[in-house]
């Protein structure tokens, strides 16, 4: 203990004495430990994001779409275009029929997306979009009323519940029961209106349920040469301990209809919030590259004035050695100058990586995580790289040889 | 009682095939405790060469080295380094302070490699320093301080671990007659409380002060003359009269011996004298392995 603090205090005079190198060689270590921390910050935020957005959808609801979801062997979703399976989407009714037979199934609610102007009776256009569903859906996607009432089995044909942002834009005011709204040139009483909505998980990149004007089925089918093209069915299952088995009957009820085609993806809640963070995964991606090659660079720079170091220290190094310094003790002394230096990196990188995550979350909407683990680990990488990095340099000046490094001159 | 230093047929070469170099040949050598010897000869006739070996920086080709009745020619490297900080103090021509550091943490150095505590380096290092007269300049730096002061914090670092055998190789090199004189003072009161330094010197005037003087010519020991009355006495500090003119007659045979050979060789191959000698030391070398 007392060689390691005399060590120490050897290190830091030593560093002190040539501050600017010091703290430029630092600098890199700064960059690499902020940029690991920034991506781990992101990705324990992304983490939490999914929980609770999972939280929020309800762990028992399973969501069927158009268009195949290719997994890998562990099940993880690795190419899934969904987007693009929307508009020519093979879910019909006759789907949604076997779905609600299943035993498990408590609801399920269809979404049906239709293309057409929305305006009110003075012809003025608002952006919206236009849902059929039925009854279910206020349950399957979390929705309440401000006023009115949603849509039920025995609501008369050529109804609409409108979002709270569309009925804004619409009407001028969120009371607006029984008043009159152009859906593609036809006439919708307005029976209800919705609270706003934080978007929901499990229609985000689809629609935004806050501009949205839900119609029932049949309604949306005259829309369609009576013919229902459903992008999207919410389930909510009974047991969500069985949700698995659930799942696995839906896909093999919708094989049959299917004629064994899978054109179709039966997505859990977890696969359901992932598809939509697929930004941040770019991005951590990206950062990740950044973290691995700025360590490096970082380490590398450490080594490299670690070694001018030890060379312009021959002198000192040979009389340290001829006082009696061993081995151990010179390579200690230089090992610690390094992990010194990374662990001061280390410190100002944890750091900036959460002051920069903070700025990134706060960009993409969610707070980065903040945990031990994370800060251990980019601890420990800055740890690792001054141990790493410095062993080198360390060992050649321990193996120094006393005479020639007396002779040594500057 | 038990010499400090025996060396027996202690050879050192440098280099391999045509450029050997023999720097130490069959050096066979008794100190006792408590001597204060000096050694002399001419500049490449291997006095260097022989500290670094006697310091444990340096191992000898051939030959045995025991320092305190202990053979240390074949110990490992962290067994040399913990005998150099415990029982070896050394003293350099050019100081060899380490210049970032403040005096007494120069002086405190050796301890530092021992683990002492802070405390006790810094007390320790600090009596030391008050001996050498340096109190004030505790913690000054180096380059803060003259030749002669550089010199005694050297000294001071050199007996702080109160070692078996202070070497000194040529530490009045560096230094004005009025410092070599008071370094060499400081030295022969050294002497006088019993410790045991081996010095190399060109300087008879400073050799004056050991009570032993060994002259080294080429490898070899060419003569070794001890004070007959200040070996192992205390007190008198001026050698006798006796005694300056066997140096003196030492002196004068090295230089006679360097006239000699000089005028044996050709004037153009002069400058190659020294490696003219060695080449006739390889010869004997050769030669007396050929017999064995
Ligand atoms: N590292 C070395 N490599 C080769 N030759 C050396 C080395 N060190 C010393 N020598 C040679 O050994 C001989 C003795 O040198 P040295 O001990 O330094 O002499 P001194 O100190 O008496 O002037 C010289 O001829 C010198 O050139
Ligand atoms: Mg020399």
């Amino acid at each position: 203990m007392i060689r390691f603090l005399s060590d120490y205090k050897i290190a830091v005079a030593n560093l002190k004495a040539t501050r600017v190198r010091t703290a430029l060689t630092i600098l890199g270590i700064v960059i690499g430990v902020a940029s690991v921390t920034m991506i781990l910050a992101l990705g324990e935020g992304d983490k939490n994001m999914v929980k609770t957005q999972v939280n929020s959808l309800g762990e028992n609801v399973l969501t069927v779409r158009p268009g195949k979801a290719y997994r890998d062997s562990s099940g993880n979703i690795t190419n899934y275009n969904f987007l693009a399976a929307l508009s020519a989407s093979t879910l019909t009714e006759k789907d949604l029929q076997s779905i609600s037979q299943i035993a498990n199934v408590e609801t399920a609610a269809p979404l049906m997306l239709i293309a057409g102007n929305i305006s009110d009776t003075d012809g003025q256009s608002q952006q919206g979009t236009i849902v059929a569903s039925n009854e279910n859906a206020a349950d399957a996607l979390g929705l309440s009323m401000r006023a009115g009432e949603f849509l039920s089995a025995d609501t008369p044909s050529h109804t609409v519940v409108l979002g709270d942002d569309l009925a804004v834009a619409l009407i001028g005011s969120d009371v607006a029961i029984g008043q009159k709204i152009i859906l593609r040139g036809q006439s919708y009483t307005v029976s209800g209106i919705l609270n706003h909505s934080s978007s929901s998980a499990s229609v985000s990149n689809v629609f935004d349920i806050n501009q949205a004007a839900f119609i029932s089925m049949d309604d949306g089918k005259s829309f369609n040469q009576g013919i229902a093209q459903i992008q999207q069915i919410n389930i909510r299952v009974a047991d969500t301990s069985q949700i698995g088995a659930t799942a696995q009957s839906v896909q093999q009820e919708l094989l049959k209809n299917h004629g064994n085609e899978e054109d179709f993806s039966v997505l859990t809640p977890e696969e359901i919030v992932q598809l939509t963070n697929t930004v941040l995964k770019v991005v951590t991606s990206f950062i990740g590259a950044v973290a691995a090659i700025s360590i490096v660079v970082g380490g590398v720079g450490v080594m490299n004035i670690m070694l001018v170091s030890v060379t312009e220290r021959t002198r000192e190094i040979g009389i340290r050695k001829a006082v009696g310094a061993t081995y151990f003790q010179i390579l200690s002394q230089f090992i610690i100058e390094a992990l010194l230096m990374s662990i001061a990196g280390g410190v100002i990188g944890i750091a900036i990586g959460y002051a920069l995550a903070y700025t990134a979350g706060t960009l993409m909407g969610f707070m980065p995580g903040v945990t031990w683990p994370i800060i251990g680990i980019a601890f420990g990488i800055s740890i690792g790289v001054g141990l790493v990095f410095g062993a080198w340099p360390a060992i050649k000046a321990a193996r120094k040889d006393p005479i020639e490094a007396l002779r040594y001159f500057q | 009682m038990q010499p400090v230093i025996e060396l027996f047929g202690l050879s050192k070469m440098f280099g391999v095939g045509d450029a050997t170099t023999v720097a130490l040949d069959d050096i066979n050598l008794t100190i006792e405790k408590g001597e204060f010897v000096a050694i002399m000869g001419p500049s490449g006739s291997g006095k260097t060469t022989l500290m670094n070996i006697l310091g444990l920086l340096d191992t000898p080709t051939h030959g045995e080295y025991y320092l305190e009745g202990k053979a240390v020619t074949d110990l490992s490297q962290h067994k040399c380094a913990k005998l150099r900080r415990d029982h070896i103090g050394m003293i350099f021509q050019n100081f060899n302070l380490l210049s970032r550091s403040t005096v007494i943490d120069n002086v405190a150095l050796p301890l530092t490699y021992r683990g002492n505590a802070q405390a006790k380096r810094l007390t320790a290092a600090s009596k030391l320093l008050r001996t050498f007269g340096l109190n004030e300049r505790e913690y000054y730096m180096p380059y803060q301080l003259s030749g002669g002061q550089l010199q005694r914090v050297a000294i001071a670092r050199a007996l702080v671990t109160n070692p078996a055998i202070i070497l000194a190789d040529e530490p009045t090199g560096n230094l004005d007659t009025k410092s070599s004189e008071i370094i060499m003072s400081e030295l022969a009161d050294i002497h006088m409380q019993g410790n045991t330094i081996i010095m190399v010197t060109h300087n008879p005037d400073v050799a004056i002060y050991a009570n032993r003087v060994i002259q080294m010519i080429d490898g070899t020991v060419a003569s070794d003359s001890k004070h007959p009355e200040t070996l192992n006495t205390t007190g008198n500090k001026r050698p006798l009269s006796s005694f300056r003119k066997a140096m003196d007659a030492a002196v004068n045979a090295n230089k006679e011996f360097v006239e000699a050979t000089a005028a044996l060789l050709p004037p153009k191959t002069r400058g190659k004298r020294k490696a003219a000698a060695a080449r006739r030391k390889r010869m004997a070398i050769k030669s007396r392995k050929a017999k064995k």
